[in-house]
């Protein structure tokens, strides 16, 4: 018999496709995409997206500009509150009120919220992506002591539509100051320990250090932002470039790691919510008492001309653009979602990359379906 | 900015710059300058694409792009208008800025704008055999699924 020796540039691989979703338990929502397998490394990602696209904008269209605000709770379902506060802001800037300063705060109070409440649920299932159910159950435990506090006052745990233009839908409920002040130390304290239990993992660490590495140049050039961007030491919170509401008047640190990796992104995140708490922290004792609503008319007309409106949701620099030509609904509104970018970023990024390790870069993405969609 | 507008002014004649009653100054170009121009512009600094919006105007369909410069947080707005609603078609800015690939496939699959030298030119969020582009404003929606 004939020996044969198998030298490794003789044997051949052919591509093959992998479908990547829509029902995939990593995507969180309902995401295709089509990859290009050679062996266990992907060579191509193709997402195929419009599962959950409802045309947001094209709906934006026909409505009236109290009503677009319900639509943006919609779009990322876990920065519900900084949505509308974007389209209340860039109407406000349009007809030129002054909202008071009572909203101001509230406003950023509840912002910072929001964002600690996407960052734990993050977190949760971040955990379960890789492979560690524990996260979730203690995420969602800390994360519903924020819903219960959203509930008391906007009525809504996870759709609050609270602003309005010129001001906010109603008051804090006479509990508010007092949970804020008992849920802060509590956070505070489980949050290393949360920590701890990821980043004291070997294998967590091995699927988080130095796999999907984002340089900065690419982080800019594929339109990542938020802690994507951060954990690429890419300064781009936009409550640090154009503060708006109360955030002009507080201290904050813009986190920033330069390792570009998994890990760079989690930490970003980990730490920003501690930020989150300092704002909350700062602003909770001074809400000043000059009412919840500026005078606006019953129906509101936007003066022509186009209005951009930028603030910093869970998931990045998100933009409201408002063309109007004077009548009660707008010509044309556009939404810069963060997702949608950051979703352009993973097509580069997951290329070359082993499948397992997609799934770990995906998860640090923290995509919100319906944010990409629209 | 008002010595990089007077520059544009001079290379780009014909492009015309609306900087009062605006937000951000805006350049109106011809379809024929838009390459060079933006490419112009990636060069003066304007490294973050902030966003592309997919226009129509009526008569004409056309493209608001929105850039930033990372460095000084400057933001500039160049808008172009198609004349030819029947095929629209554009270069593609896609090289120059990555963050243009699903921009330009969300304006093809909405707007029906075809971008020239797109790596992708697919519909990105409706169906492959959909009919029309819905964010036009003559789309009639015979469900009456949004326009109600």
């Amino acid at each position: 018999m004939n020996q044969v020796t198998l030298q490794p540039k003789d044997i051949k691989t052919q591509e093959y496709f992998i479908n990547m979703g829509p029902q995939h338990p990593a995507a969180h929502g309902v995401l295709r995409l089509i990859l290009t397998m050679d062996g266990e490394v992907v060579k191509n990602i193709e997402p195929d997206l419009g599962y959950i696209h409802r045309s947001i904008e094209k709906q934006c269209e026909y409505e009236g500009y109290k009503q677009i605000i319900h639509l943006t709770d919609r779009m990322d379902y876990l920065s519900s509150h900084i949505n509308n506060e974007a389209v209340a802001l860039a109407i406000e800037k349009a007809l030129e009120i002054e909202v008071p300063e009572r909203v101001k705060v509230i406003r950023t109070i509840m912002g910072e919220l929001t964002r600690i409440a996407s960052h734990l649920l993050w977190w949760g299932v971040m955990g379960m992506d890789v492979g560690a159910l524990t996260t979730f159950m203690y995420a969602f435990r800390d994360r519903e002591m924020i819903n219960d506090i959203m509930e008391e006052t906007c009525g809504a745990r996870l759709t609050m539509s609270y602003s309005t233009p010129g001001g906010v839908m109603f008051d804090l409920h006479k509990d508010f100051v007092k949970r804020i002040k008992e849920f802060i130390p509590h956070l505070r304290s489980v949050l290393p320990k949360y920590d701890e239990l990821l980043t004291g993992n070997v294998i967590f660490l091995k699927r988080m250090k130095g796999v999907g590495i984002l340089s900065p140049e690419d982080a800019v050039a594929l339109g990542a932002t938020g802690p994507v961007a951060r954990g690429s030491g890419v300064a781009s919170d936009v409550r640090k470039i154009k503060p708006y509401s109360a955030l002009d008047r507080v201290d904050f640190k813009e986190i920033l790691y330069t390792e570009g990796d998994n890990l760079a992104r989690y930490n970003v995140r980990m730490k920003e919510m501690l930020e989150s708490l300092n704002i909350i922290e700062q602003l909770i004792d001074n809400i000043p008492d000059d009412g919840i609503q500026a005078k606006t008319r019953a129906l509101i007309k936007l003066p022509k001309g186009e209005f951009l409106q930028r603030v910093e949701t869970a998931r990045g620099d998100m933009g409201v653009y408002i063309v109007s030509d004077g009548k009660k609904n707008p010509y044309r509104v556009k939404f810069r979602s963060p997702g949608f970018s950051n979703l352009n970023t993973l097509i580069e990024l997951g290329k070359n990359n082993l499948l397992g390790d997609l799934i770990a870069i995906s998860a640090t993405m923290d995509f919100v379906i319906p944010d990409i969609d629209r | 900015m008002e010595n990089l507008i007077n520059k544009i002014q001079s290379k780009f004649p014909e492009a015309t710059v609306e900087t009062e009653g605006v937000q951000f100054p805006v350049i109106n170009v011809s379809p024929a300058d838009y390459y060079t121009l933006m490419e112009r512009l990636y060069d003066e600094g304007f490294d973050y694409l902030f966003a592309m919006t997919g226009m129509d105007w009526g008569k004409e369909l056309g493209v608001t792009n929105h850039l930033e410069d990372t460095q000084t947080r400057e933001m500039i707005v160049v808008k172009v208008k198609l004349e030819d609603r029947e095929n629209p078609e554009i270069e593609s800015i896609e090289n120059l800025w990555k963050a243009a690939h699903l921009h330009e496939r969300e304006i093809f699959d909405l707007f029906g704008i075809n971008f020239k030298g797109h790596s992708v030119m697919k519909r990105l969020l409706l169906t492959d055999d959909w009919q029309g582009h819905p964010m036009r404003k003559d789309w009639t929606d015979e469900t009456k699924m949004i326009i109600r």
